[in-house]
């Protein structure tokens, strides 16, 4: 039901509050991040979300009240997580990281020598960047913070972790 | 500016900091310090300053003060340096404003109300506000919207510089006469257009209708001080967008870029 978070189904995932100021624009929700000097564009569902995690509800109580599908809440979770809005468990430990996110692309990089490519739709603010790192027989693929340095999407390098920017904020 | 005039404010209290003079200015809900390395260059800086500025006691201003760093050049000259601490005074006056929300923008006012045109420095905005005036339009600013809590927006009006050169005007036009009444001028006016046209060499303009959202997001970035203050900044700019008509593109040849954006009014 839901995907990579299956097996959590007793996480209660809590959003980030402190350090942002937020306006509602339409239907849609603005969030500046002032530690990170970004602002990020939540659509209505993503918004939906944020604004119900508050740690008493697990995954299918959030997908009910927000009267979304559980795909919808997964996808809005994992934008959340990769954007620092951050979502931890009941336990206060992150259930989808962006360490985890990046984690992912930093082994594909460190098991060889690779041909990186930042697949970048860094047009559109607020939107994460896609990225696909490929070479020595690994792919990852996924999505991936934008809190390192606020430039788009540029090439990735391998060392300890994806060294690439990948802002697709809007860096403020 | 009359030498009398300058000793008036040395009368009225400057101050001294590493061999400065130094100058407190109230403008905007800001109250900055300038240090100014010699007469002759306060001289210079004072017409320069902007409208509306009053002397207030350096005690009263707040963050560092305004300097002259170090030679931008071999030939830096008295009025060069004017020229400098005007523009990062102007800056420091947006940034710390308390009262006002700064666009970076040019502005003009057709009838009762402003055509606002974000963009940052040297990205063509006196050209294009210089655009506008002479096809008819009142002159509010060339660099700086001045935006209220309401959301109305008031004049930064100055001595236009078209500039080829960080901080040194190839000219000046004093566009004092195109102001709009004083009425105007003193109540501030509602946006009617906000209009974000890159300059492109070349092309032609094209400018597409922009979500509200988007408008937004383009808007905070050209927010002086939006990070020391982005919830009054949220606030500010969200009235502004009352506007009915925001537009994003692209623009070439001024003349024809002002022309179109009259059109759309």
């Amino acid at each position: 039901m839901f995907g990579i978070l299956s097996r959590k189904q007793s996480v209660r995932p809590v959003a980030r509050t402190d350090g942002l100021s937020i306006t509602l624009s339409g239907d849609e929700t603005l969030v500046y991040d002032r530690e990170r000097f970004v602002i990020r564009r939540l659509d209505a569902d993503t918004a939906r979300v944020w604004k119900l995690a508050d740690g008493t509800r697990t995954l299918a109580m959030l997908a009910d009240d927000a009267h979304l599908s559980a795909k919808a809440v997964e996808a809005s979770l994992a934008k959340l997580a990769a954007w620092d809005l951050a979502l931890v468990d009941s336990l206060g430990k992150s259930f989808v990281t962006r360490r985890r996110l990046i984690g992912s692309a930093a082994g594909a990089v460190a098991a060889g020598s690779f041909i990186a490519r930042a697949a970048a739709s860094c047009a559109n603010a607020g939107s994460p960047c896609q990225f696909q790192i490929t070479g020595g027989g690994s792919i990852a693929t996924g999505e991936i913070d934008c809190s390192y340095g606020g430039l788009c999407c540029g090439t990735v390098g391998g060392s300890k972790w994806v060294a690439g920017y990948y802002d697709c904020g809007t860096p403020l | 500016m009359l030498i009398s005039d300058i000793d008036l404010i040395l009368e009225q209290g400057t101050g001294s900091e590493a061999g400065d003079i130094t100058l407190g200015v109230s403008c905007l809900g800001s109250a900055v310090a300038v240090g100014v390395p010699n007469r002759e260059c306060l001289e210079l800086l004072v017409p320069l300053l902007p409208p509306g500025w009053k002397q207030i006691g350096i005690e009263r201003t707040s963050g560092e003060p305004v300097r002259w760093q170090s030679p931008m050049r071999p030939e830096t000259t008295n009025e060069s340096i004017a020229h400098y601490l005007a523009s990062q005074l102007e800056y420091a006056i947006a940034e710390r404003s308390e009262t006002f929300v700064f666009l970076h923008a040019g502005v003009v006012v057709v009838g009762e109300e402003a055509i606002i045109l974000p963009g940052e420095s040297h990205a063509g905005k006196s050209t294009l506000v210089a655009a506008l005036v002479k096809q008819g339009a009142a002159y509010f600013s060339d660099e700086y919207a001045v935006i209220s809590s309401e959301g109305r927006v008031f004049p930064f009006p100055r001595q236009i510089a078209m500039r080829n050169d960080l901080y040194y005007p190839v000219g000046r036009t004093d566009l004092s006469h195109a102001l709009p009444e004083e009425s105007i001028v003193a109540s501030g006016c509602r946006a009617a257009m906000i209009v974000f046209a890159k300059y492109v060499p070349d092309s032609v303009c094209q400018l597409e209708p922009l979500d509200r959202t988007s408008a937004l997001i383009e808007l905070c970035q050209n927010t002086v001080g939006f990070r020391a203050r982005p919830d009054m900044s949220f606030s500010y700019l969200d009235r502004l967008l009352d506007c009915p008509r925001i537009f994003k593109g692209q623009r070439g040849d001024a003349d024809a870029a002002a022309s179109r954006i009259l059109a759309l009014l």
